[in-house]
């Protein structure tokens, strides 16, 4: 009888002790906040901007054999190439796949992405199934992770500066079929980072840097997207912030008027085009367009009065081909305040 | 006869170790007299579909629209060999989806949009993985089919995997695409394909990694298991080449459900 008592008493325990549902969500930094503000007050404050073009990268075949030469000694970012290891060389990336990692290199080499799976599956609850990194966290060692073992891949230019963007983290559960019992573990901090150059903030997802924590914080995974660019002689002029608005209701894609709770923001800065760097701003809308159902698509507006051309931007293009079209979208009332229609 | 029977087992050796996928997408940018809003879907699915095929252990046997395709998600419909899910191993669907309430029957559901108006596939009518190629992995790039805000995931996705299905890619929220840069939406979709099949990542993380470069993306996995601790594993160790090793689960067996959030 005891025994049962005591039974009893240890799954209730187990099941009110360690299992949960993890209370954990991504938070944005007080950067990004603050870029947001300032857009939303200014779109860009200043009245020309720097025309920069694209550099090439050094290949990807090289930096392949840079990272794994850089790595090759890691703890929890390697590339022990002992052992079985396996390396594919494609058109557009090399991927090379090592006793749990794997290394993507893709294009021109400005684009890679490394993953520790094994190290992170290892080491799940290490440091505590519900302990996340905090923001403050995860932009400390985010920071640290690429100025020290990035350096040679990242670079930081002249006038440049890293931006913490937002935490986000991986969460794995189990449940029962029937949704009676749930247990979840906190898997990985994750930290995203922007770039600014002078100032002004690569949007459109044009430069930035992830990076993953374990659970016991330490660095299993990076991600990189992150070109050199070159100014040129030319200026590109701001434009003016009624025009800039004018172009976000007139090129925003959502804006067939049956969105509910629509949300809309806004970061102004630089937009790498594929070819050039030239002012933009980053229009992010979301909403629920039937009940249980949502949508999100961000538009890139062009912010200059004047544009350099031939690079791969789709609303650049329906500007040089439309010109600037009237139209009152969804978004118009969030964007333009009631005194400034 | 010893020669016919080497050459039987030879064979037979061969079609395992070259065990070929059968894959298939549905997709779509715009709905009939704009039911839903315009959604680039075809800029993800059609790239995945094309890079897929780069791979010579993938048959494609179909990239369709989402006209008149619900019974083709449903179990009525799915077992169709050219468009139904269960024609497929592995599948991709990029548009809109959700979740939805039926009132009639008090049944929380995921669903599925198609083209023609007020059409929903929902998950209460669907059982994967039961019949023809017997679907394997299941994928949306489309918002919310995986919600879990109002705790009511599983018992949306429950009837789904108790046809035999071992694994589904989705989201949990919002699914972002760009408006115009298509190259951007196209490179998702070759990023999927590519992981899947040459950097030997589980298919959690070949989703993750394909998914992730949009800050805001709020994706999720799930996998079917007949205990906690198998569930966990097929969650975390399921890869593209072996989909096939793992055990099919159905009905009863199918005790529990791991998942992934990024949140």
């Amino acid at each position: 009888m005891k025994r049962a008592i005591f039974f009893l008493i240890s799954v209730f325990l187990f099941v009110n002790v360690y299992a949960e549902k993890l209370d954990v969500k991504g938070q944005i930094s007080d950067e990004l906040k603050q870029i947001q503000k300032d857009s939303e007050d200014y779109r860009i404050n200043r009245d020309s901007v720097k025309l920069m073009v694209r550099k090439n990268g050094s290949g990807k075949e090289f930096v392949t054999q840079k990272l794994i030469e850089k790595f090759k000694t890691g703890d929890t970012i390697n590339t022990k190439t002992s052992g079985n290891w396996e390396m594919n060389l494609k058109d557009d990336f090399n991927s090379v796949v090592g006793d749990g990692w794997d290394l993507t290199v893709f294009g021109d080499g400005t684009r890679v992405n490394y993953r520790n799976w094994k190290y992170a599956q290892e080491n799940k609850a290490k440091y505590g199934k519900a302990k996340e990194m905090s923001l403050n966290e995860l932009k400390t060692a985010g920071e640290r992770f690429i100025k020290e073992e990035l350096k040679d891949f990242v670079k930081i230019g002249v006038g440049e500066e890293l931006i913490f963007m937002q935490s986000k983290y991986e969460v794995d559960g189990v449940g029962t079929a029937d949704g009676t019992f749930v247990d979840e573990t906190l898997a990985s901090n994750i930290a995203y980072f922007g770039r600014k150059k002078d100032g002004l903030m690569f949007v459109g997802n044009s430069s930035m840097i992830i990076i993953e924590f374990s659970n016991d914080r330490k660095p299993v995974s990076f991600y990189y997207k992150w070109k050199d660019y070159e100014e040129l002689e030319d200026n590109i002029e701001v434009a003016s912030r009624e025009e800039i608005d004018y172009r976000i209701s007139s090129f925003s894609s959502m804006n067939f008027g049956n969105v509910k709770n629509l949300d809309v923001k806004l970061f102004c800065g630089i937009y790498d085009d594929s070819q050039f760097v030239q002012p933009a701003c980053e229009i992010k809308q979301n909403g629920e367009i039937s009940d249980g159902e949502f949508v999100g698509i961000i538009n890139i507006i062009p912010a200059g009065k004047n544009h350099a051309e031939g690079g791969n931007w789709g609303e650049l293009k329906m500007l040089n081909s439309y010109g600037e079209i009237c139209r009152e979208s969804d978004i118009t009332g969030e964007i333009f305040p009631e005194n400034e229609k | 006869m010893n020669k016919m029977l080497m050459f039987l087992i030879i064979f037979l050796i061969s079609s395992f170790a070259y065990a070929t996928y059968y894959i298939g997408a549905k997709s779509e940018n715009t709905w009939e007299n704009n039911w839903k809003d315009p959604w680039r879907g075809n800029d993800v699915c059609s790239y995945w579909y094309s890079t897929m095929g780069y791979y010579s252990s993938i048959d494609q046997i179909s990239y369709t629209s989402l006209g008149s395709a619900k019974t083709r998600y449903e179990t009525d419909g799915d077992q169709n060999s050219t468009y139904g899910l269960d024609a497929f191993d592995i599948y991709l669907h990029c548009g809109h989806s959700g979740h939805y309430y039926t009132s009639n029957d008090g049944v929380h559901n995921a669903q599925w949009h198609m083209w023609n108006e007020d059409t929903r596939a929902l998950s209460k009518n669907m059982r994967l993985g039961d019949e023809t190629r017997e679907l394997k992995l299941f994928s949306t790039y489309g918002c919310a089919q995986m919600y879990d805000e109002d705790g009511h995931r599983l018992e949306r996705w429950n009837p789904i995997f108790k046809g035999g299905l071992k694994f589904a890619t989705g989201f949990w929220e919002l699914a972002w695409l760009f408006g115009s840069d298509y190259t951007s939406n196209r490179q998702l979709g070759i990023d999927y394909a590519q992981y899947l099949n040459t950097t030997n990542k589980t298919v959690k993380y070949a989703w993750w990694d394909a998914v992730k470069e949009h800050p805001d993306n709020k994706p999720a996995v799930l996998a079917s298991g007949a205990s906690q601790s198998n569930a966990a594993s097929r969650r975390d160790n399921m890869r593209m080449v072996d989909l096939p090793n793992y055990s099919v689960l159905r009905d009863g067996d199918v005790d529990w459900l791991g998942w992934t959030q990024w949140r």
